[in-house]
């Protein structure tokens, strides 16, 4: 190969060769290696094991819901970009090419050549990812067939998303103005099409009951006009339920057939694209970029243009660590996730209020969400919220040039998603009272009931803090554990996951063991004679050894922030 | 104001800052110079209290860095070269934080002139991604100067910065020096060193290879006077 192509061909073959070398050169590391074995185990546990299949093979493989409800899917994506636009990503390239490819002696033709045969890369090893996960949902292909065709289905889906954002690519001209009108003509008549055969059955779905109107829903997609509308989508879905090879030979020539024509499509489209595709592209690296960041330990990033005032003040005088618990908080505002958390609280508000309506008052399910998410945010919210060390290795060689001791930066880092936490799951578990059905609550007496309401929020705030400082330790004792590096990803990424999740778990519950054997002994000892009030002396008991531990912790990691050098963090 | 005796730091078998002893008084402005490689940056980094030196004392404002941390580095500022912002604060609330953390009574008043001093007004609701390099340094500038420091300690602070940036960075830095702030700063960029500092600190390989002022250098190397300062460091690091 000569020329352009032989350049680009270089570029592929080299980067990609290059790319795999590192990956597997990082092993010889310990921390990657172990990273990977563990994720490579997990992968075969979850998918690849004996026995690790759906339990009903062929239910799913051979049924036409399948077509229909990923048809309906397929068919919302593509009409959406059609009729809403927002598709230019699929022409983002990456920022070296942008600045090595564009100003080269380089036509159009061959750059959206250039792009379809590199975006191939993603699509085979997505396909491959797809093939394991199918198999556990019990699709009854054989492996290769599901591979070839979950590959036709996502490359006609990213060759179409190519295509719609060079048809709508600014300004438009003549003949892909004429294009974009018939496409959306098109997306519309096909959306008429889909609601004008749903609606009134999904209107009559209240008088028909679940069964009954899952069964109308079925006739009314197989039926026109919603059946002629899914029939591409349908068409691009069929081999991968197809019951047999011989049907899904000529089920497959079709999808390769459209593949083709798809091709035709974008090669043929010869649109300046490059402006587009230059902004599309410094997008993409900075979502590429922040996710990295995210995944390899920092907080979710903020997109730029979206910062609102803080309403959260900031005395000028007084403590100084008090600024960084401010500057923590004002970080976890910014980054949505309160305002998630004030969605989901919304949403179980709503749900509990339609359990109270039921005939029994909802009985104690009412309460049931809400503790529930008070016990996951036991459990994972140390590990989502990380408006900590966590969030602030990478800056921390600014931190340490702060007038404040190591132990005091650290409480001052562990103090906002403690108190975060605190106050939601206090929130939460007082929900699940205030919605629990009077019937339903258990009656104490109202000395105990004060003991115990006294010693709560202490003791939600000393695990809290537990562990939080057990994330922020792992951080700081291993930083190259927490962040593995940007550019790490895949299996070596997820068993990464795994070792600190399990790690950080292990030590959590063994610094939970002295003061919960403190509290259960006191309880148990005090309670014969004291009642509830035993109990609660026992859980404050525990809670100050919890807090005294937490002391020893906080000191420990402080003097370990001072020892640790920034460059040691990568 | 800054006194460094036998300050040496190394990694494993590497040493990269060699028993460096030097001082530098109120009002002085210190040029550390080297060629790449030569424990600049760590030198900066030791100085600030970011890396702890494996032997040697550093004091601040007479507080003893190792064991009077707090107090030490609530004299002292550091702008380095690759500015290290907080992606979620915005340009206000960047100097609002310095402010409560350093305890600057007055800090409301003197943002806003320091924002107007270096040109970022305009941007004050703005978060870091917002801005250009030049305007990311002249904010981690402004973060360092808020708290009227006693121990100036630059970075290469003029990378990014625009013609005009450079002019007024080079006047806050001869102001400050001025009032009475001891400054150390390192910068590749020679004609701005002899025009600034008061003294010289060359160093080599972690080593100090010539301290003091370029008259008292050239006294003790004969051989590089007429020379131009670009020659003599030349030589010096040769």
């Amino acid at each position: 190969m000569t020329g352009t192509a032989g350049a680009l061909a270089f570029l592929i073959a080299h980067t990609t060769r290059n790319r795999i070398a590192r990956q597997l050169g990082r092993l010889k590391s310990p921390r990657y290696a172990i990273a990977a074995i563990v994720g490579l185990l997990y992968f075969w546990l979850v998918f690849a094991r004996p026995g690790a299949v759906g339990r009903n093979p062929g239910t799913v493989g051979t049924s036409p819901v399948l077509g229909t409800v990923g048809g309906i899917g397929f068919a919302i994506t593509v009409l959406v970009w059609w009729l809403r636009g927002g598709v230019t990503g699929a022409l983002a390239f990456q920022p070296a090419e942008v600045q090595l490819l564009f100003p080269a002696p380089v036509s159009r033709r061959t750059l959206i050549g250039y792009k379809v045969i590199r975006s191939q890369l993603l699509l085979l090893l997505s396909g491959l990812i797809w093939t394991l996960l199918t198999r556990r949902w019990g699709v009854t292909l054989s492996a290769p067939l599901r591979f070839a065709t979950i590959w036709g289905f996502f490359s006609v889906l990213s060759l179409h998303r190519l295509g719609t954002a060079l048809v709508m690519t600014q300004p438009l001209t003549g003949g892909r103005r004429a294009a974009l009108y018939a496409g959306r003509a098109l997306a519309a008549a096909a959306a008429f099409g889909l609601l004008a055969g749903v609606g009134p059955v999904v209107l009559r779905l209240r008088t028909l009951g679940f069964e009954e109107g899952f069964r109308a829903l079925g006739a009314a997609l197989a039926a026109p006009p919603a059946a002629w509308a899914l029939a591409p989508f349908r068409l691009m879905l069929a081999p991968l339920y197809a019951p047999s090879l011989a049907a899904w030979v000529p089920a497959f020539a079709i999808v390769l057939g459209v593949i083709l024509l798809h091709l035709v499509w974008v090669l043929s489209l010869n649109v300046a694209f490059e402006e587009v595709a230059a902004t599309a592209s410094a997008d993409m690296a900075k979502r590429i970029s922040a996710f990295r960041e995210r995944r390899a330990g920092g907080a979710a990033v903020i997109r730029p243009g979206k910062a609102v005032r803080s309403w959260l003040p900031l005395a000028p005088l007084g403590q100084p660590a008090v600024a960084i618990v401010w500057k923590n908080t004002v970080a976890l505002i910014r980054t949505g996730i309160l305002r998630a958390a004030l969605m989901v609280v919304l949403v179980l508000v709503a749900m509990s209020g339609v359990m109270m309506r039921a005939a029994d008052n909802g009985g104690p399910a009412t309460a049931i969400p809400f503790l529930i998410l008070a016990g996951m945010a036991f459990v994972l919210g140390p590990r989502m919220v990380r408006n900590d060390l966590r969030q602030d290795l990478l800056s921390l060689a600014s931190i340490k040039t702060y007038p404040l001791s190591g132990a005091m930066v650290v409480l001052a880092e562990m103090a906002s998603p403690t108190l975060v936490l605190s106050v939601f799951q206090f929130a939460m578990l007082a929900m699940a009272y205030v919605m629990l059905p009077a019937a339903y609550r258990v009656v104490v007496d109202l000395p105990s009931t004060l003991a115990i309401g006294l010693v709560l929020p202490f003791a939600i705030l000393a695990i809290n803090a537990a562990s939080v400082g057990v994330q922020n330790a792992v951080a700081l004792l291993f930083p190259t554990w927490v962040r593995l590096g940007a550019d790490s990803g895949g299996i070596e990424a997820i068993g990464q996951t795994l070792v600190v999740t399990i790690g950080s778990m292990l030590v959590l519950l063994l610094s939970l063991v002295l003061p919960v054997g403190a509290a259960v002994t006191i309880a148990t000892v005090l309670r014969p004679t004291v009642g509830g009030i035993g109990v609660a002396v026992g859980a404050a008991v525990g809670v100050i050894a919890l807090g005294i531990e937490v002391g020893f912790l906080v000191g420990g990691l402080g003097a370990l922030f001072e020892r640790t050098d920034p460059t040691s963090i990568g | 104001m800054i006194e460094v005796s036998g300050l040496t730091k190394t990694y494993g078998t590497v040493t990269a800052v060699d028993a460096l002893s030097f001082g530098v008084a109120p009002g002085e402005v210190l040029g550390l110079v080297g060629p790449n490689g030569a424990g600049k940056t760590t030198t900066l980094r030791c100085l600030c209290g970011i890396i702890n030196p494996t032997v040697g004392n550093i004091r601040i404002a007479d507080h003893d860095l190792r064991t009077d941390g707090p107090r030490a580095k609530a004299t002292l500022a550091f702008v380095p070269d690759e500015p290290q912002l907080f992606d979620y604060l915005t340009v206000d609330e960047h100097l609002k934080f310095v402010g409560r953390l350093y305890g600057v009574a007055d800090a409301a008043d003197r943002a806003p002139r320091l924002l107007e001093e270096l040109e970022l007004t305009d941007k004050r609701r703005a978060l870091p991604g917002e801005l250009s390099r030049g305007m990311k340094q002249k904010l981690a500038i402004a973060c360092g100067l808020l708290h009227r420091p006693r121990a100036l300690i630059l970075d290469e602070p003029l990378t990014g910065l625009d013609p005009a940036g450079i002019k007024k960075m080079r006047a806050t830095i001869a102001d400050r020096a001025r009032e009475g702030a001891a400054v150390i700063l390192s910068s590749h960029l020679l004609h701005l060193v002899e025009e600034l500092c008061t003294r010289l600190l060359v160093i080599r390989k972690g080593r100090c290879v010539a301290l003091g002022t370029l008259p008292e250098i050239v006294a003790t190397r004969p051989d590089l006077a007429g020379q131009s300062l670009e020659d003599i460091f030349l030589s010096l690091t040769a």
